[in-house]
């Protein structure tokens, strides 16, 4: 296992898919405790940042750095992913899907993590006896969140995590980005959504055509996220 | 993380999954056996007696069947994107290719036993009793299929063009194998023992250490973007 995250950086990284520029040269800083909220338009560039982060998509141009050294394949040990798709499979039931991540991740004790990760994410009563291919998209997204969280990563990327919860449900992101925090991680969070910027980030970044506009502070509440928000993007277009 | 834990870990997961769906198994053998069947009902089968064809049609009926086996095997990697969770998990990717190597041939081998008693019976050529000596060839023939076809099939989840690029490479890459397999077996099928097939044989198990060996290799830098 590789040593803990305690910093990433981005240091001038760009990605080009064929000739469509996805994300401009973009310098990115991340250090513990702290939770960056990343919003922007579609297309702004936003999931290329977070599959950049998530060391799955090597950069154009420009570097990515954990802990100030180049970012190596066994860092991705240490990140946890919560994509658009639940990157579980689809035939087996959702505790035979982290086991199997669970046993790759090489955790220790592992029915027992499985079993608090199946009741953290409030997935025991269908774990054990439904494939994943029949769960509702909202049970999907606590099942990739918990698979997201097993291996208890120090860097948790989510790309719209309140995608198909409901409004309880959005809880558990919230305490999952806690829990991660509170080990001395960091979190990155793609959303459409203001109020979850608003709860969750500390920080708050805006993508504008695959450049990012604002990286400051959070704004506060939801009013100055949304204000923040659309006077940047209405700005650029 | 050990390459024996992960390589029977992702082999467990392969036959738990096809336990289930019985998919890849069931697909590929309708479809070998309907290559066979075409074969047995094409071919002028009177004016071939006492040349043995079945060797051939049974290497060709792995090899196009195979290939529907290797691409629904990824495919279920690209479901639900679960192929990326798999490469953020600090197991070896080789061991992963292994596993799915060592799943490919059970299910190839599974479909190549219903092939030799189907052209036992359409061909009439004596392939049930040559089994015993005929195993060691399937063995080698499908491990060398699978994991040069396993390899390559990898490059699905990343690129757009899926089973063009795969037919394109694979069968140039596998006919060594396919070749050494047919020509292997035909002497067995014929009456010959392991010993009088020793020149194919050979062949077949150099061509199985270069593929594993690059199967291994390559695999992990295959799945890298």
């Amino acid at each position: 296992m590789s040593e803990p995250i305690t910093s990433v950086r981005l240091a001038g990284v760009s990605k080009v898919f064929g000739a469509v520029r996805a994300l401009s040269p973009t310098t990115l800083t991340l250090g513990a405790g702290e939770v960056v909220a990343v919003l922007g338009p579609n297309g702004a560039g936003k999931s290329t940042l977070l599959s950049v982060l998530s060391l799955l998509t090597r950069p154009t141009s420009g570097q990515v750095l954990i802990n100030e050294r180049h970012a190596v394949a066994q860092d991705t040990c240490r990140i946890g992913l919560l994509a658009h798709a639940p990157l579980v499979y689809p035939e087996l039931t959702a505790r035979e899907n982290l086991r199997f991540f669970g046993k790759l991740h090489g955790i220790d004790a592992l029915e027992t993590v499985v079993r608090e990760a199946e009741s953290a994410m409030e997935i025991s009563e269908f774990a054990a006896d439904r494939p994943a291919r029949v769960l509702s998209r909202g049970q999907l997204q606590r099942l990739a969140l918990a698979r997201a969280l097993l291996h208890r990563p120090n860097l948790l990327l989510l790309d719209e995590p309140a995608s198909g919860l409901d409004a309880s449900s959005v809880t558990l992101v919230g305490r999952a980005v806690q829990a991660v925090r509170e080990q001395g991680g960091m979190a990155v969070l793609v959303t459409h959504e203001p109020l979850i910027a608003a709860q969750l980030a500390t920080r708050a970044v805006i993508l504008v055509k695959g450049r990012a506009r604002v990286d400051a502070a959070s704004p506060g509440d939801v009013e100055a996220w949304r204000k923040l928000y659309f006077e940047t993007v209405g700005g650029a277009s | 993380m050990s390459f024996l834990f992960t390589v029977a870990t992702t082999l467990s997961k392969e036959l738990k999954v096809e336990w289930r769906s019985k998919e890849i198994v069931l697909s590929s053998a309708l479809f070998a056996l309907l290559v066979v069947l075409l074969c047995a009902f094409t071919l002028d089968l009177p004016t071939l007696a006492g040349r043995p064809v079945s060797a051939g049609v049974l290497w060709l009926a792995v090899a196009l069947s195979g290939m529907l086996a290797l691409s629904r095997t990824y495919e279920r990697e690209k479901g639900f994107d679960a192929f990326r969770a798999l490469l953020m998990t600090p197991a070896p990717k080789s061991g992963v290719y292994l596993g799915k190597t060592l799943a490919v041939c059970l299910y190839l081998l599974t479909v190549e036993l219903v092939l030799c008693l189907v052209l036992e019976l359409f061909f009439h050529e004596p392939v049930l009793r040559a089994l015993p000596r005929l195993l060691p060839v399937l063995v080698l023939g499908t491990v060398g299929y699978a994991a040069v076809g396993t390899l390559f099939s990898a490059m699905q989840l990343r690129t757009t063009l899926k089973d063009l690029l795969l037919g394109v490479i694979l069968y140039p890459l596998a006919s060594p194998v396919l070749i050494s397999a047919a020509k292997a077996s035909q002497i067995i099928i014929d009456g010959g023992s392991l010993v009088d097939a020793a020149d194919p044989l050979k062949l077949l198990i150099v061509a199985d250490v270069l593929f594993v060996v690059a199967g291994l290799w390559l695999f992990g830098p295959l799945l890298e973007e």
